[in-house]
């Protein structure tokens, strides 16, 4: 093995590692700015410098970017050295304002610690420090380019790894100054990123804005809920600890229990790598906004009364009892413990299998993958995404699962050629990382295999991977799911619009074999045959097409249980509401899209009354007779390990990680030395022979008013936060510029769309990836209530009345 | 009294020289039929390497190694790049070439494309060259007309083409990895090296960056022979120079020498002396990044080692003599404040020091002398750039001022200098 001399010791090293490498491995103390271990090497700061003696050459080397080569001999401590580590930071800090005391980034900040190690203790600069003045650049984020030390390590990221093209540097010299256009607003999901990249605090987030410090933070490792991919987070919040210092937690405030005070990304190779987006980073106030605190129970004048459990839980379970054929429809936002219990509750104790958790829409009798597939869930993983030559995307990714954003970009660089199949251009379709083919609305299949036949020559003998999200037309989806059956070299990644469907899935909430699914439960509820509804953390007022068809059915429905955390309005239908815990106050553990379970421990406490609802349902199985002694989630879980097969061998509370030989004294670095790992679910997929009948196309001539998902506004929980409500345009439908005008619209114009005899009044907005002929309306339906006419995906717009001029925004 | 060894210059004495047929005529582009028809491209490295040639643009590495490290068998494309950002103030060498003799450029590069297995080209014109861009284009233009650039050239099945971008006027673009950086379109920013453009250039292929002479050059050497080339000059430095001089003399102008066959002072004498009344203060041999040269060292050869020895260096050939009648204050002030500006900002000692080196030095320069503070101050921040830097920018900064300051110290602290 080859080796090198450091600081007087002979050291072996692989062939290939940096000097940084070696120095930290042994434990030297090599301080850096510039260097990152998630992104490429600049080399720009020379905090690193080295002495270096190679071939009799003596010199000072970036440790950062110098290969170690046999027979070097390198000081991390001679004269030199400390002379090259003196001067750099003297220089850096000529223009640092030093205003530690009122900045966020004051106790984690490289700058400082690195200064309190090698730094001069006074300046000899004697004139006007450079300033900048602050930049808003968006909702999350606040730029102080004054304290900036144009490390570079912002850029780097945004456009090698996030793929973002409205970064910029402007100038040159020491007037560098980094950031969005003026009076521009980030227009990237992993903009959030920047705050950790960023080793001092010239870019902080606003959610932490002048909050707290970071000694006063506990920092709680556990899983984003926002989306089925669980991306790994830390969760920091501020707890009375023994040994914290500062005025607020030594009186230790009531709020602190509810209150996160920021998400940071947490590194899981298999899954999220590092990088988070901002929606699982920024979605987190939601918390103490609008939440149920106790027990409702709804008295026959129609009034709340708020319940304690005890009377609450036995009122429910005496109905429980007498109904005849109770069902229950969820959003698949639980754990899957939750999820367990409830099918312990119906399908062990009630023996009824009405349990769903699909959009009525989608709920068919048929899952086109499980019937093609042997099983439904993904047999690729996010990280086939890194190897696979072609990449085949239907649907929006940068709107339901925006995480594996990071590995399309990373393909799209290295040579993989990427097709995204969606009626309007997405994001990767619009910045060129990916080729876009078009989607007639109604005719998506035809389409979709008539692409296939006509790219046969670019797809032949490669290796393949098809990225569908699971509300696309189920014919692709079979589709799909055969060829991914037949060929080896091709494989599928099913995105999951709902967080934990896959876990869902797993542990059996669904109507098989001979339960209702969501649409005959609602049909059921509607014609009387239904007598017991419970609908779990979903508000199908907002989320389902055809809302008349709900609305009539909760209203006909004797007895409705929402269990729910927050006032949404179809508690106005419920006869009793049982507060439950939002996903960080409740332990347990989620399934993501390709059949990794991970652990969520809980960051927070539960709100007032609020409670996990597995043991809500534990407590009915109990009153109705049935056996549950669970004491704990993990109780659940090790029942859970009995029962399920694929999560026989699987120990998620046991979390993983491999320490790193990274050091402690670089703050934004020393959160990247701990590497978790998850396991993954054992699935068995048999495929079966399936026949597909190519389903009828239709076309429909005109305006269409289609509906598509939305980062943030489609989010059960992002919506919620104030946070994230300049990206999230209420009451708006996007069209592109030229039907706009067509019509004579301007962009913000005010008008009344006429759908199938009602009237709808909104906002129009322009957007040049949208085609003509698209109205494209996103997200929940909280805002317009849409859905009273969507019946499915889009509708005909029967004509378009303007109403009033632009609105200032 | 040596003469002039007018080589490269020879072809840009006759009247409407950049034309192809007064070029032809000269004998143009006989070396390419040689190098396409009669050499393989192992030869032509062999040739070059022969010749002892050393880039013309400052570093003065040896061409043919140059050429030499480019993988033979790289699958996909390769390319020739022609550094003709010719930022260095006082370096108007390449200018001459570039006006009146393209052809010889182009020429050059298709046998280093030849020599590297290129099959594309591109100049790389600074933009202050804007007057000179169409010209080129023009030049390329005949060439393709003549059959000497495109597909199949002259039927020897070797095909090439040749572009010309202008750049947007930046210093460092000067500097090769940052140039090809501002090729690709990107913010011209210095590279990480290790990988050398040898091995990823342009677009991640391997990419051979020669300046103008260099490249101009080639033909000759093609045509005489390398062993020719390499018995003009000294042992180290073979071959001519072209020599920008200018500043207080009477003849300023672009001149070629035989390396090794003239001291500067006689160079000064050949150029007509000193301007009437001027009385000599210094001369910077190789554009303002070189360390300038007093009265005492006049005596040295021009070759590359020789001006080495001295503590400077001949960089990229330009001569800027001195008088008295220049302030020393504001020429260290604004030769501090061009490389402040011209920073990239990609490294802190160049960034941060050039800048407070300025600020320093335009107190100083207000004030009207220097105190003993001042050139401590300015020798410390010179000793925190020294050896840390990403690029030779920041280098020849801290050089080049540091000169200036430590050689004329007595007389900036004592405020001797004349004034007019």
């Amino acid at each position: 093995m080859p080796k090198i001399e450091l600081n007087g010791r002979e050291v072996e090293f692989r062939e290939g590692e940096t000097l940084l490498n070696i120095a930290w491995r042994e434990g030297e103390n090599v301080p850096v700015f510039c260097y990152h271990p998630k992104l490429p090497v600049f080399a720009g700061c020379r905090m690193c410098l080295v002495e270096v003696e190679m071939r009799g050459r003596k010199g000072l080397m970036p440790a950062c970017g110098t290969k170690a080569m046999d027979g070097m001999k390198v000081w991390t401590n001679s004269e030199a050295t400390k002379f090259a580590q003196h001067s750099v930071l003297e220089l850096l800090l000529l223009n640092h304002p030093l205003d530690c005391p009122n900045c966020d980034a004051g106790g984690e900040c490289d700058l400082q610690e690195i200064t309190f190690m090698h730094g001069p203790t006074r300046s000899r600069y004697k004139f006007p420090k450079r300033k900048f003045e602050i930049r808003d650049v968006g909702p999350f984020i606040d730029l102080y380019p004054t304290r900036c030390i144009q490390c570079y390590r912002c850029a780097t990221f945004y456009w090698t790894i996030g793929g973002g093209k409205d970064w910029a540097v402007f100038d040159r010299g020491w007037y560098t100054l980094f950031g969005p256009e003026k009076d521009k607003f980030l227009n990237n999901e992993f903009s959030g990123n920047l705050i950790e990249v960023c080793p001092l605090g010239a870019i902080t987030g606003k959610d932490y804005k002048f909050f707290t410090r970071p000694w006063e933070i506990e920092s709680v490792p556990t899983i984003s809920p926002e989306d089925s991919l669980g991306a790994n987070v830390y969760v920091d919040v501020r707890r009375r600890k023994p040994f914290s210092r500062g005025p607020f937690v030594k009186a230790g405030r009531r709020e602190d229990l509810h209150k996160i005070i920021r998400i940071n990304g947490r590194e899981n190779p298999d899954i999220n790598e590092f990088w988070i987006t901002d929606r699982d980073r920024f979605s987190h106030e939601y918390n103490n906004i609008n939440r149920v605190d106790y027990p409702h129970l709804k008295t026959e004048d129609g009034s709340w009364f708020k319940s304690n459990w005890n009377v609450a839980l036995d009122w429910i379970a005496t109905n429980l009892k007498k109904a005849k054929n109770p069902a229950i429809i969820s959003g698949a936002r639980g754990t899957n413990e939750s999820a367990y219990a409830a099918r312990k509750l119906f399908k062990e104790t009630l023996l009824i299998n009405n349990l769903d958790f699909r959009k009525p829409h989608l709920a068919l009798k048929n899952d086109p993958i499980k019937a093609t597939l042997g099983y439904s869930s993904s047999n690729g993983s996010v990280a086939d995404i890194d190897r696979a030559e072609v990449i085949i995307i239907v649907g929006d990714v940068r709107e339901t699962v925006p995480g594996i954003g990071i590995r399309l970009v990373r393909a799209s660089r290295r040579g993989a050629k990427l097709f995204v199949l969606n009626p309007y251009k997405e994001r990767y379709s619009y910045e060129g990382w990916a080729e876009w083919v078009p989607m007639r609305v109604g005719g998506e299949y035809k389409d979709f295999v008539s692409f296939l036949s006509d790219r046969k020559d670019e797809l032949m003998d490669k290796s393949v991977l098809f990225i569908i999200s699971d509300d696309s037309d189920p014919n692709i989806q079979s589709f799909i799911g055969r060829d991914v059956a037949l060929n080896e070299r091709h494989k599928l990644l099913l995105l999951r619009t709902l967080p934990n469907a896959q876990g869902f899935i797993d542990v059996g909430f669904s109507p098989e074999p001979d339960g209702l699914n969501t649409k005959e439960i609602l049909e059921g509820c509607r014609n009387g045959s239904i007598d017991f509804l419970i609908i779990w953390e979903v508000e199908p007022l907002w989320e389902y097409f055809d809302r008349e068809t709900v609305e009539e059915a909760l209203r006909n429905t004797p007895f409705v249980l929402v269990l729910t955390s927050f006032w949404d309005p179809s508690t106005e239908y419920a006869s009793a509401v049982l507060p439950i815990t939002t996903p960080y106050e409740e332990e347990g553990t989620r399934t993501n899209l390709e059949g990794y379970v991970q652990y969520c421990k809980d960051a927070l406490w539960p709100y007032e009354g609020s409670r996990p609802a597995w043991w809500i349902f534990k407590q009915l199985i109990i009153r109705l007779g049935g056996d549950a002694s669970w004491r704990s989630a993990k109780d659940v879980f090790s029942e859970i390990k009995d029962v399920i097969i694929p999560y026989k061998d699987l120990d998620p509370y046991d979390v993983k990680y491999e320490e790193r030989d990274f050091p402690d004294y670089i703050p934004t670095i020393r959160k990247l030395k701990r590497v978790f790992r998850s396991d993954k679910a054992r699935y068995e997929f048999v495929p079966e022979e399936f026949e597909i009948a190519p389903p009828e196309e239709r076309h429909i001539k005109g305006r269409i008013l289609y509906w598509s998902h939305h980062i943030y506004k489609g989010s059960y929980w992002a919506f919620r936060n104030p946070l994230q409500k300049p990206y999230i345009h209420d009451k708006t439908v996007f069209v592109s510029p030229e039907e706009g005008m067509k019509e004579g619209l301007k962009d913000g114009d005010r008008v009344i769309l006429k759908v199938k005899n009602m009237e709808f009044e909104v906002f129009i907005r322009y957007d040049e990836r949208i085609p003509a002929g698209l109205w494209v309306f996103k997200g929940l339906f909280y805002d317009v209530p849409l859905n009273k006419v969507l019946k499915e995906r889009y509708a005909e717009i029967e004509d378009v009345i303007p109403v009033g001029d632009a609105v200032k925004s | 009294m040596p003469k002039e060894y007018r080589l490269l210059l020879s072809y840009t004495d006759a009247k409407d020289s950049h034309a192809i047929d007064t070029y032809i005529s000269l004998g143009g582009y006989e070396s390419l039929r040689k190098a396409l028809f009669d050499m393989s491209p192992q030869d032509i490295i062999e040739e070059v390497k022969k010749s002892k040639l050393r880039g013309r643009g400052g570093a003065g590495f040896p061409t043919g190694l140059k050429w030499d490290f480019v993988p033979k068998d790289h699958p996909g494309p390769k390319y020739v790049v022609c550094n003709a950002d010719e930022g260095e103030p006082g370096t108007f060498k390449d200018r001459e070439i570039l006006y009146k003799a393209p052809h010889l450029l182009i020429e050059g590069m298709i046998i280093a494309g030849k020599a590297i297995g290129a099959n594309e080209g591109y100049i790389y014109l600074r933009y202050e060259y804007i007057w000179i861009f169409q010209r080129l284009k023009d030049a390329i233009k005949e060439a393709y007309n003549k059959g000497f650039l495109g597909k199949n050239i002259l039927g020897s099945g070797f095909d090439f083409d040749l572009y010309v971008y202008l750049g947007a006027g930046a210093y460092i673009c000067g500097e090769e990895t940052a140039l090809l950086d501002s090729l690709e379109g990107k913010r011209g920013l210095p590279r990480l090296k290790p990988p050398y453009p040898a091995q990823f250039g342009l677009y991640g292929k391997p990419t051979v960056v020669n300046n103008v002479e260099t490249l101009a050059t080639v033909p000759i050497i093609i045509n005489k022979g390398g062993e020719w080339y390499s018995s003009l000059g000294t042992e180290e430095s073979t071959g001519t120079r072209l020599l920008a001089v200018s500043g207080a003399i009477k003849k300023p102008g672009v001149y070629e020498f035989e390396l090794g066959s003239i001291t500067l002072r006689e160079l000064i004498e050949y150029c007509g002396g000193m301007k009437e009344g001027s009385e000599f203060l210094g001369v910077i041999p190789g554009g303002i990044s070189a360390p300038i040269l007093k009265e005492e060292d006049l005596d040295t050869p021009i070759t590359m080692e020789d001006i080495a020895k001295k503590g400077s260096m001949l960089g990229s050939g330009a001569i800027m003599v001195l008088d008295r009648s220049v302030k020393i204050l504001s020429l260290i002030r604004r030769t501090s404040e061009f490389f402040a500006f011209e920073s990239c900002g990609k490294c802190t000692p160049c960034r941060d020091g050039t800048a407070w080196m300025t600020r320093i030095l335009v107190d100083v320069e207000k004030r009207g002398f220097m105190t003993e503070e001042d050139v401590d101050m300015i020798n410390s921040i010179v000793n925190e750039i020294k050896g840390k830097c990403f690029c030779a920018l920041g280098e020849a900064a801290q050089m080049s001022v540091g000169a200036f300051v430590n050689k004329y110290k007595d007389e900036l602290i004592t405020n001797k200098v004349k004034r007019p």
